[in-house]
């Protein structure tokens, strides 16, 4: 059996790449809950959500996975077959996200390697993103790893 | 009902939330931030032939919409709580039109410059128990001291 060599453009490791700004709205932030029954009124009462603390109508805590998943990351010339499936995702959350805020994203490739599992050799790509306010402030970052199995898609 | 720091115990259980997700509920949330791949095409997460194209018994449920179910979890079980960290892994792909139970663990409790932390596991499951995903979150709790 051939073993197929891992190949990606190693320059970019650690290099920070803008990835654009968007202001996040209140039809978002609805639709995303309503696409995932969720109820709860910080995300839809503005009132409420003033009286619970909050500048506005707040931003569900995992809505910048959302967010990453609309980011096309940079080519790094990967020599993988397939689209890659998410592993992990980790998401750390210094303050709070409200709709109107307008965010900035840099995307970051933190590394890439091969694992052999109980299905074979699969590849991994972890990307790091980090999630910037209106106001300069780090609001999350956002650390997500692809699986990129090599045996089933060829 | 705001849940408070003191009011938490280790051992806690949370949920379960159940979920059944279905197409639409996929192609609503994929629509909110289409970006010019989605647009350009089908993905394995709506088309059931480009699913199989990419090894996959089916269309699968974004990895995203697990986590958001995941997140509600915690802010469902304790209102006035903030997620500060959510870590989650993927362990199997999520079919639609599946019956599903979110579900959690206080696992610790701590304070940790000047809040309240307390560490959960956290799993995305089918009825019988099969875990599909599996997760780790700090969730940080108002003190009884900031009853108002």
């Amino acid at each position: 059996m051939v073993t197929r060599r891992l190949q990606y453009n190693h320059a970019l490791v650690g290099v920070d790449h803008p990835a654009g700004k968007h202001t996040v709205t209140d039809h978002e932030v609805r639709s995303y809950c309503s696409s995932t029954g969720d109820t709860n009124p910080l995300y839809s009462d503005e009132e409420f959500a003033r009286a619970s603390g909050y500048r506005g109508v707040l931003v569900p805590p995992a809505f910048c996975a959302l967010l990453v998943w609309a980011i096309r990351p940079p080519n790094i010339d990967f020599n993988w077959p397939g689209k890659g499936l998410l592993a992990t995702e980790r998401i750390h959350c210094l303050t709070s996200i409200c709709v109107g805020d307008t965010l900035s994203t840099s995307i970051r490739l933190k590394e890439v390697y091969t694992k052999t599992g109980r299905s074979g050799l699969m590849a991994f790509v972890v990307w790091s993103v980090s999630v910037t306010n209106q106001r300069g402030h780090l609001v999350e970052t956002v650390e997500s790893s692809f699986v990129y199995p090599e045996n089933n898609r060829e | 009902m705001v849940r408070y720091f003191s009011d938490v115990e280790i051992g806690e259980e949370m949920g379960p939330l159940k979920r059944v997700v279905n197409r639409s509920d996929v192609v609503a949330f994929s629509n909110i931030w289409r970006n010019e791949e989605s647009l350009a095409g089908p993905t394995f997460f709506t088309d059931s032939e480009e699913a199989q194209r990419e090894g996959l018994p089916g269309v699968i449920v974004p990895g995203p919409m697990s986590m958001a179910f995941l997140a509600q979890l915690l802010t469902t079980w304790a209102e006035g709580g903030w997620v500060r960290k959510l870590d989650v892994v993927f362990r199997q792909t999520v079919p639609h039109d599946t019956p599903l139970q979110i579900v959690g663990i206080v696992t610790d409790k701590y304070e940790a410059e000047g809040e309240g932390c307390v560490e959960c596991d956290l799993y995305l499951e089918k009825e019988d128990g099969d875990r599909l995903v599996g997760g780790q979150a700090i969730l940080v709790l108002p003190f009884e001291s900031e009853r108002t």
